[in-house]
Parts: C-alpha cells; structure tokens; sequence
C-alpha cells in the first residue's frame, strides 16, 4: 500500500512550482493590457508576480510609487470601480504608472489614457513603432495545469527540484510516512538546486562587461565575453 | 573520455553488488547526473544558426534551441559582428521605444533562461541569420555515448549517482556525506570551466 495518496502528490507538485517561483523569479512573460478611454485602474491578472516594464504605444512608462504619484496629480483620486468619489481630471496620453493601494493587482496608469486599446492590439514579443497596444513585461507564476511548456520551468531542472521539495513536504507531512531524516535531506538537496538555478537565472551566462567607459576607450581593454555579476547588481554608468 | 557502461561498472563495484540496482536504475541515475552537472557547470558549448526575424525583439531560445541553457555570445552574420551584451536599462537610456525600434542589431541581453532580446531588430523579413554561443544542456546517452564531462571530474557524476541510488534506497544519512561530496566535485569544476581554461592569461582590473 502506498505510502501517500496520489492526490496528495500531486497537490504538492502544484505547490512545488509555486513555491519554487516565490523562491527565485523565473518566468518573463509579456502581454497586452485592454484599456478604455477615461479608465485611469486596471486591474492586472493574478499570474503577475512582479512588473517589470510598462509601455503605451512602445514607450516606456516611469514607474513611481503611490505616494509619488499623489503629488504628480494631488487633485485626482481612485477609490474603486464605479465608485461616485472617483476624481478624473486628467486625460492623455500616459506616462507614469503606480500599484494603486485598492488591490495588490490595481494598476493606475496617469494621466488617464485617452485612448482604449485592446487586449490583441500588437505582439508584446516584437511591438511595432507605435503599436496600439499598452504593453506589461513581468515576472509570472507556472502554469499550474503544466500544459504550457514556455509557462514552467526549463527541462533540465524541473523535474528534480519538484521532486526534492515534494519529498520535503510529504516526508514532514503527519502520518506513517514522516520521517524527519529524510526530509532534511531534501530539503538540503531542494536548497541546493534553487541555488543552482538561480545562478543559471540571474544572469551568470550573461557575457556582460563593466568598466569604466563604454569599453571603447582604450584598445587593450577588451576581454571575451565571460560570466560576471547578475543583472541584479547591474551598475548603470553615465 | 568514460562511456556510460565506465560510470555504470565503476558504480557497481564502490557498491560491491552489481546486481542489486538494475541497469534501469543505474542509467536513470547516470543520465540524471550528467543533465544537472552539465546544467550547473556549463561544460557543454555549442553554437546554432537563427534566422533574424522581422519586427521580433524576445527570442524564445529554449524553444528554438531545445538543448539551450544561456548565451555566451552571438553574432550578426549579416554585417558580420558581434552583438554586443548590454541591460535593458541602457537601452531604455537610449531610447525609451527600443523594443519597437527598427535597426541594425548591434546589441542583447539575456532576459531569463528562456529569452534574449536584440536591441534594435529588423524591419524587413529575410535580414539574415544570427550566429548563437551557447551553453547546452546533456546529450540523451547510450551505453557508449561518451560522457561530455572532462575525465579528471568524472567523480562528480559517480557521486551523484552514488548519492541518488542511496536515496532511492532511503539511505539518507549515507547519501547526506555523499552529497556533500557531490556538491563540492561540482563546485571544482564550475570553477574549472569557469575560470581557469586559460591560466595564462591573468584577470586584470581594467
């Protein structure tokens, strides 16, 4: 007889790819957001994690914080859909956006576009110059239902980290299968394998080089390209 | 360099039993290995031939190069050089459109494990190709399939194997030693292929 139920496996594998994508950020994923004219909060599907970038019509938006954008426009106010104390006054063509304090997915984008735009108006892979589309680059969640093979993990590490935080979980799990040996070993091994990944995801293959200049200064100041800090640490030089 | 039947008889006699773990196992365990330390460690470079595509700025590489990990370098086969690796940051400094700004492509950057975007891309279909460096994800082995690790860090894949069949087997305080082995043979040879295939020529702080 089987130590656990299959169903209880297989929940623990959809928290596994949960929980691996709190642990490091690895799916970008792109997609068109539907605005209307005169709509100033929209609210971002669930599978967003983190956003990334914002663009109306291929120009990026400056991100600014709720409080920042209290003082870009003092006299406007959002307090939820359809709600008679919403304050709109101004309309055009945006270029700031915010994560609006009504809901951990509201977005605000200001000033209020003045044009809608549809959820299928470009490709968010390859935006045309002006493309009607209010583009939104973000860290996402798996896919849950493991259908989409470009919404889960690579291949080459997939399997074995799920498999290590699911024997974690289910050897700590009460029952006759707990065992507490075990599930420190894999949750050492589960550790082990982020760690790994996230070396691959942040960047270590990612030939860049910091210097000084622009790299064009001096003759001998070239090097091949080599593995160098992640992007994280990026150092933005004027 | 050791085949799979190497690892497998070098398996079978640290273990004193060669008939207690089938072949099946051994190979799972062997091929296993060998796609987490070539993953880990970068051992594997290759390169790949990719169209340009008009109006494209995200590649999705992992779909069109299945055994892809992460770029090294790539280069512009149509006016013959190299893209250069740049941030997304810099390119919004240059233009705040450039993902839909149209070009020559002079430079990328590595999104994630799956996409690199081009900064600027081409208008037109037929631009040409994109040459791409890249580190590769394991072979599918056979029993004579050469190993693509180098020989003299062959004991990583027999650790972990060694590692994975104890588990297997709920030894867990015996396969705990042996990862931490495992752990430390894959942190020589990332150190290896990372930085020491050329000691003769010195890091400097340029």
């Amino acid at each position: 007889m089987a130590i656990w139920s299959d169903t209880f496996l297989a929940k623990l594998a959809i928290d596994a790819e949960q929980q691996i994508n709190q642990d490091l950020q690895a799916i970008y994923f792109r997609f068109c957001l539907a605005t209307t004219t005169g709509t100033m909060v929209y609210t971002l599907p669930d599978y967003v994690r983190s956003v990334l970038r914002v663009t109306w019509r291929g120009r990026g938006l400056d991100p600014v914080s709720w409080e920042e954008m209290g003082l870009l426009t003092p006299a406007t106010v959002f307090v939820g859909p359809g709600n008679p104390g919403n304050i709109n006054t101004v309309t055009g063509v945006p270029l700031y956006y915010g994560l609006n304090p009504t809901n951990p997915y509201d977005i605000r984008i200001f000033p209020t576009p003045n044009e809608s735009l549809s959820a299928s108006g470009d490709n968010p892979w390859g935006p045309t110059v002006n493309g009607p589309a209010c583009i939104i680059s973000c860290w996402r969640t798996a896919d849950t239902s493991f259908t989409d093979l470009t919404l889960t993990l690579p291949p080459y590490i997939d399997r074995r980290t799920r498999k290590a935080w699911i024997l974690w979980k289910a050897y700590s799990a009460e029952g006759k299968g707990q065992n507490s040996a075990a599930a420190a070993y894999y949750e050492a091994k589960y550790k082990f394998l982020i760690d790994q990944f996230r070396a691959i995801n942040e960047g270590c293959f990612v030939s860049k080089k910091y210097a000084i200049d622009d790299g064009t200064l001096s003759i001998n100041n070239f090097r091949y390209p080599r593995p160098l800090m992640p992007p994280n640490f990026e150092r933005v030089i004027f | 360099m050791s085949t799979r039947l190497d690892v497998q008889n070098s398996i079978q006699l640290y273990l004193n039993n060669p008939a207690y773990y089938t072949t099946t196992d051994m190979n799972d365990s062997i091929q296993d290995g060998v796609d987490e330390i070539c993953a880990f460690s970068g051992c594997i470079w290759k390169s790949a031939t990719i169209p340009f595509v008009a109006n494209l700025s995200y590649y999705d590489m992992l779909t069109l190069i299945p055994d892809y990990i992460g770029v090294v370098a790539i280069f512009n086969n149509t006016i013959k050089r190299w893209l250069l690796p740049q941030s997304r940051r810099k390119f919004n400094q240059d233009r705040i459109d450039w993902e839909s700004a149209v070009g020559v492509p002079y430079y990328f950057d590595a999104v994630s494990h799956r996409y690199v975007v081009i900064y600027k891309k081409p208008g037109a279909a037929n631009y040409g190709d994109m040459f791409v460096f890249y580190r590769a994800a394991a072979p599918t082995l056979g029993d004579l399939t050469n190993i693509p690790i180098p020989e003299d860090h062959i004991t990583c894949l027999e650790n972990y194997c060694i590692t994975d069949l104890w588990e297997q087997n709920q030894e867990f305080t015996k396969g705990s030693d042996r990862l931490k082995e495992y752990i430390e043979d894959l942190q020589q040879l990332q150190v290896y292929m990372h930085s020491k295939r050329i000691p003769d020529r010195l890091p400097s702080l340029k």
